[in-house]
């Protein structure tokens, strides 16, 4: 009801996502985080990681895949709560 | 549930895979072309196999999508994840044998996505089923002309022996030309860029009409770069290069970095503006801008015309072998080099012939369909 609501909601789901990141490989965590966070591509991402791209592509489908079943489970815990996420 | 039917593990994974693949970086030569194509049409194999791998692929997406969008993972700490990365490399490097760990790394670099990725094919999730829907090739054979409506509206006329494949979503319309010409007279939409892409180039237009012609390799003119001419409106033009890979999905350039009407300067890697009434041919090295174009002659082709100005004979022959399966062949280096003005129909080669008969001391033969034409 207030209006700190949002904002702690907010707080609250980046602690949560924080946590669900470090379920994965550290490799695996740089190149989700260089991807979508900082726009690198996946040729920057393996200088970075000093593998190749085609690595790269397996890190960033492995963190996908992660994040899928996170989002997922939280999709189905907010429609049984009836809240959107 | 049968046997043979993917568990729900394995089709996430599945999509997640598709997901990071389409998101690499565009091909940025033939062969990286071809190989890109080839996965979009895997892909597209994958994805209609049932409408679980549907909804596969859209999770992955939505997901790829929320994690970008929600600037959630502002927080992370990079620097130590960095150097929890190099601890962990070092310790497994320290604990088995330092001596192999020394040894060159063996594996090839993959290039398929290679260079940077910033027009991206799913651009924030911009791949979905209007992807699929709108996803087609379109090729033409030698001598052959295809006008095509693309689903926004714009035309497309595609010129002889040229391939084309595009794909439109909600947030761009992707147009891939791997070979030959096309003519496209672009629908305005402020919120779709209308962009073309060539092994060589970048053409990102809002609403104009502009020709591109991607040469062949090895040509002995403009061989493996792309010219593009504008008629109407205007275009920004890019190479297919890294450093100028981000400036062609910027809203704007400044004018200020156009290069002067000098074909004698050099190339410039920074992406242009061309407007109407002006050509440039962009190969890898970057964007070069045509001293004093003819635009209209560029596009000739319509009316299935070829016009020449000051052109060698070796690329006159080439021109009309473009656009026919009876070749000409010239087999002297001399004739090859002199040069030949005029505007001639694209479909009678023989006219060619029969001027060389008459202007040059040759001696034509026929070899199947072909012409081969020497020094008597």
């Amino acid at each position: 009801m207030s209006t700190a609501a949002p904002i702690d909601l907010q707080l609250e789901a980046e602690d949560e996502l924080l946590r669900v990141l470090e379920g994965l490989p550290v490799a695996t965590q740089i190149a989700i985080v260089r991807s979508r966070r900082d726009g690198w591509t996946y040729e920057q991402i393996a200088v970075e990681l000093g593998v190749t791209p085609h690595m790269v592509k397996h890190h960033i489908g492995r963190a996908i895949s992660h994040f899928v079943a996170y989002f997922r489970q939280v999709d189905r815990e907010s429609a049984e709560q009836g809240v959107r996420p | 549930m049968k046997m043979d039917q993917p568990t729900d593990e394995t089709l996430r994974a599945e999509g997640a895979d598709w997901v990071a693949t389409l998101h690499g970086s565009l091909p940025s030569s033939p062969a990286e072309a071809r190989e890109y194509e080839a996965n979009c049409r895997h892909f597209i194999d994958w994805v209609r196999r049932s409408p679980d791998h549907v909804a596969g692929f859209l999770y992955a997406d939505d997901a790829f999508c929320r994690l970008n969008g929600l600037d959630l993972l502002s927080h992370v700490d990079i620097d130590e994840l960095r150097n929890r990365y190099s601890a962990n490399i070092q310790e497994q490097s320290s604990s088995f044998s330092p001596k192999t760990s020394q040894r060159p790394r063996r594996f090839r670099r993959r290039t398929l996505f290679a260079v940077a990725a910033s027009i991206l094919l799913i651009f924030a999730g911009a791949i979905s089923f209007e992807i699929l829907k709108h996803s087609h090739e379109y090729a033409t054979a030698v001598g052959e002309q295809l006008n095509v409506k693309l689903p926004d509206g714009s035309l497309m006329l595609l010129n002889t022996k040229s391939r084309v494949w595009f794909a439109f979503s909600a947030q761009q319309r992707l147009v891939y030309l791997t070979q030959g010409e096309a003519l496209f007279e672009v629908e305005h939409d402020q919120k779709r860029p209308f962009i073309v892409l060539t092994p060589s180039a970048r053409v990102r237009a809002v609403g104009t009409r502009f020709n591109v012609y991607q040469h062949p390799e090895g040509a002995t003119a403009g061989g493996n770069s792309t010219t593009v001419s504008v008629l109407e409106g205007v275009v920004q033009i890019a190479s297919q290069t890294s450093a100028a890979v981000n400036s062609v999905t910027e809203p704007s350039v400044p004018s200020e970095t156009l290069e002067s009407a000098d074909t004698s300067a050099p190339p410039t890697q920074a992406p242009a503006r061309l407007a109407a009434g002006e050509q440039a041919s962009i190969s890898r090295a970057g964007v070069t801008r045509h001293a004093s174009p003819d635009v209209a002659d560029a596009v000739a082709w319509r009316d299935r015309v070829l016009v020449f100005q000051g052109t060698s004979i070796a690329d006159v022959a080439a021109e009309y072998n473009r656009y026919n399966t009876s070749q000409v062949r010239i087999e002297d280096t001399d004739i090859e080099q002199r040069q030949l003005s005029g505007t001639y129909s694209a479909d009678r080669p023989e006219n060619l012939v029969r001027y060389l008969e008459e202007a040059f001391p040759v001696a034509v033969t026929r070899q199947g369909n072909d012409w081969i034409v020497r020094r008597r």
